[in-house]
């Protein structure tokens, strides 16, 4: 099955996280959606958390700092098993990027960032070869989807968390 | 590709490795190596790079399960199966291991980087007939008639060996990588590898200008490179130890490991210091005296044992002869050598790698982020200066600032009920980390933000400190 039939948009601005565990469920063959997830979902504190997000897939949560020399090789060879994984990114260089994509995404929630230091937000990263990596992301429409990070970009817009699944069987 | 546990799993079990010293040389407990090959529980970023630089690879080399194809896996699993194994712990416990891997690393990547800037491969180095190569029981294991071999193959007669810098990089290719003494435990001289190019390491255990000992070195890693591998098997590498005599079966990586290190020493002699030569230098002189060692030593750029050996060799005098002349000592033995250059450049990642990394992200071959990979240089740091490169090129491709106001912005997310809105914003360095201003916006991008408080988090990136009042209301002084 093609990356982006696994595309879920999420259902609301701050419902980035479940909408990936959702999305890297589906590809996991466990069938499960964002409402679903939400309702299990802890929420006693601030929000959606990746640390729940790796809870949901019996996967790990996961810190790569993009400072590390070679931090693109490691995410690249975890990518490889293959595995798909929830990474934050910070919104504003995301938002940015995004708008050279063709077509350009259009989200019905407006712009990603709308702040000059913008929130973190979660996407799924599904492959990544020697030049940048592919992500599905649920703030937009599936059209377009899975985009394309340069590793530049990547590197600028990467947070350093992230939830890592267990990998596919078969 | 295999599933990342059975990767590394299958890496330690192509080189034969018991579970402990694969551990020890992770830096692990052999309990977290079991998780970890189990697939219990993930790498670590350290764990993983620490495993890849045990196999002298790249992390994700070592994901594609290139273990099994890798010279240190190959010299691991001789050691393993030929009773080496007190000689792995001996390199385990100097921590030997990790620079061998390194080296092994920085030359994959210059063999890339040669690559990517289409520079010519360098040739095969030349052939020794078999008879020259066989080992022998006999001291000096026929090293003699190799050096002369050798000397005759490359046209060099005679005369003295100017530089064996440039013999290795001009007339054999090889690239010869430099570290000190604080890199890589003095008791390796040197190491060498022949995939994927011939390779040698030098350690400059009595520093830059002991020039001699250079020369030394340099020619008995060519020696390795030229005899020590199996017919038609480039995944060879090797390392050098320098023991005392009483020493030397623990540093026994295989069962020919004592007669091969032998063989190249007396290689590096006969090479650097031919039998006619040494005769015609001593002249007149009187083969024991002070005046003939210097002469030797000075002429053919070695050192004074290296002298004293040839002397005795050649002209055939006794032990107790040997022993009188080296307790003579020589309070000035000269420690430089006309013809051979202090290296420029010393560090696995400096000179030739930094140049041709440079190199070719000036060409636009590689991207900032590669570039940084093979400098081994953090994605915060500026490039070095290098012709045709602006400032722009060079300059950071993020800030530490930048990985901590995500940590606090994460916190914030996640942890704190009622900070939606809020956002960390400015990053100042305190004594026990970083402090990251935490601002609220009211709704609209253009709305003023207002300060509600402090995130500190350390040096290790821990959160130690969070002060943020959810309810801050809208009339709160305004943020700086």
């Amino acid at each position: 099955m093609p990356a982006q039939e696994h595309h879920r948009e999420q259902s609301a601005s701050d419902r980035c996280v479940p909408a990936c565990a959702a999305m890297v469920l589906s590809w996991l063959g466990r069938s499960a959606d964002e409402e679903e997830l939400c309702q299990g979902w802890f929420h006693t504190k601030g929000g959606y958390s990746l640390d729940a997000a790796a809870g949901v897939l019996e996967g790990r949560l996961f810190s790569l700092y993009p400072d590390s020399p070679r931090f693109y090789d490691d995410l690249a060879s975890r990518l490889a098993e293959p595995r798909w994984i929830i990474a934050y990114m910070f919104s504003a260089p995301l938002m940015r990027f995004a708008q050279a994509f063709v077509p350009q995404p259009r989200s019905r929630f407006g712009a990603l960032a709308t702040k000059p230091y913008g929130e973190l937000h979660a996407v799924v990263l599904i492959e990544a070869d020697a030049t940048g990596a592919l992500y599905l992301d649920p703030y937009y429409p599936v059209t377009g989807q899975p985009f394309r990070l340069s590793r530049r970009q990547l590197a600028q817009a990467w947070q350093g968390s992230m939830a890592i699944s267990p990998p596919r069987i078969g | 590709m295999p599933p990342l546990h059975e990767a590394l799993r299958g890496a330690r079990l192509s080189a034969r490795l018991s579970e402990h010293l694969m551990a020890s040389m992770v830096g692990i407990e052999d309990t977290r190596l079991q998780d970890l090959e189990s697939g219990g529980t993930d790498p670590d970023p350290e764990e993983l790079e620490a495993y890849a630089q045990v196999f002298g690879l790249g992390v994700r080399e070592l994901a594609a399960g290139g273990a099994r194809r890798a010279p240190l896996t190959h010299l691991f699993y001789r050691s393993m199966s030929e009773g080496g194994a007190e000689a792995m712990a001996e390199l385990i416990a100097t921590g030997a291991h990790r620079v061998l891997g390194e080296f092994l690393r920085s030359a994959r990547d210059l063999a890339e980087l040669e690559g990517l800037l289409r520079r010519p491969r360098p040739a095969a180095l030349p052939a020794p007939p078999k008879h020259l190569t066989d080992l022998g029981d006999a001291p000096p294991h026929g090293a003699d008639r190799l050096a002369d071999w050798l000397r005759a193959e490359l046209g060099l007669g005679l005369e003295p060996i100017r530089s064996m810098q440039d013999l290795l990089a001009n007339r054999l290719g090889i690239r010869v990588l430099w570290v000190t003494a604080d890199q890589l435990n003095p008791v390796i001289d040197g190491a060498s590898t022949l995939s994927p190019r011939p390779t040698i390491l030098v350690n400059l255990v009595e520093g830059p200008l002991c020039r001699w000992r250079t020369r030394m070195t340099l020619a008995h890693e060519l020696c390795h490179l030229l005899c020590d591998h199996a017919a038609g098997d480039d995944r060879f590498t090797i390392f050098s130890p320098h023991v005392p005599r009483e020493m030397r079966n623990r540093w026994r990586m295989f069962a020919d490991f004592d007669r091969v290190e032998r063989r190249a020493g007396a290689f590096a002699a006969c090479f650097l210091a031919p039998a006619e030569t040494v005769r015609r230098i001593v002249g007149e002189r009187d083969v024991t005296s002070e005046e003939a060692i210097t002469a030797v030593g000075q002429e053919l750029g070695v050192g004074r044992t290296t002298a004293i050996n040839r002397l005795q060799h050649i002209f055939g005098l006794s032990k107790q002869t040997r022993l009188q002349m080296e307790s003579r000592g020589a309070n000035h033995w000269p420690r430089w050598f006309s013809g051979e250059r202090a290296p420029r450049a010393i560090g696995l990642r400096s000179g030739e790698i930094k140049q041709l990394a440079l190199q070719a992200f000036a060409d636009s071959r590689i991207d900032e982020v590669q570039v940084r990979a093979y400098l081994n240089l953090p994605l915060t740091e500026p490039l070095p200066e290098y012709p045709g490169l602006s400032e722009e090129q060079r300059a950071p491709l993020r800030r530490v600032e930048d990985t901590i106001r995500g940590i606090a912005q994460q916190h914030l997310q996640e942890e704190i009920v009622g900070a939606a809105g809020c956002a960390a914003t400015t990053v100042r360095r305190v004594p026990q980390g970083f402090e990251v201003a935490v601002e609220r916006w009211s709704e609209g991008a253009d709305a003023p933000s207002i300060r509600c408080g402090t995130i500190v988090v350390s040096h290790g990136r821990t959160i130690l400190d969070v002060q943020v009042d959810t309810t801050a209301p809208r009339s709160q002084q305004q943020s700086e």
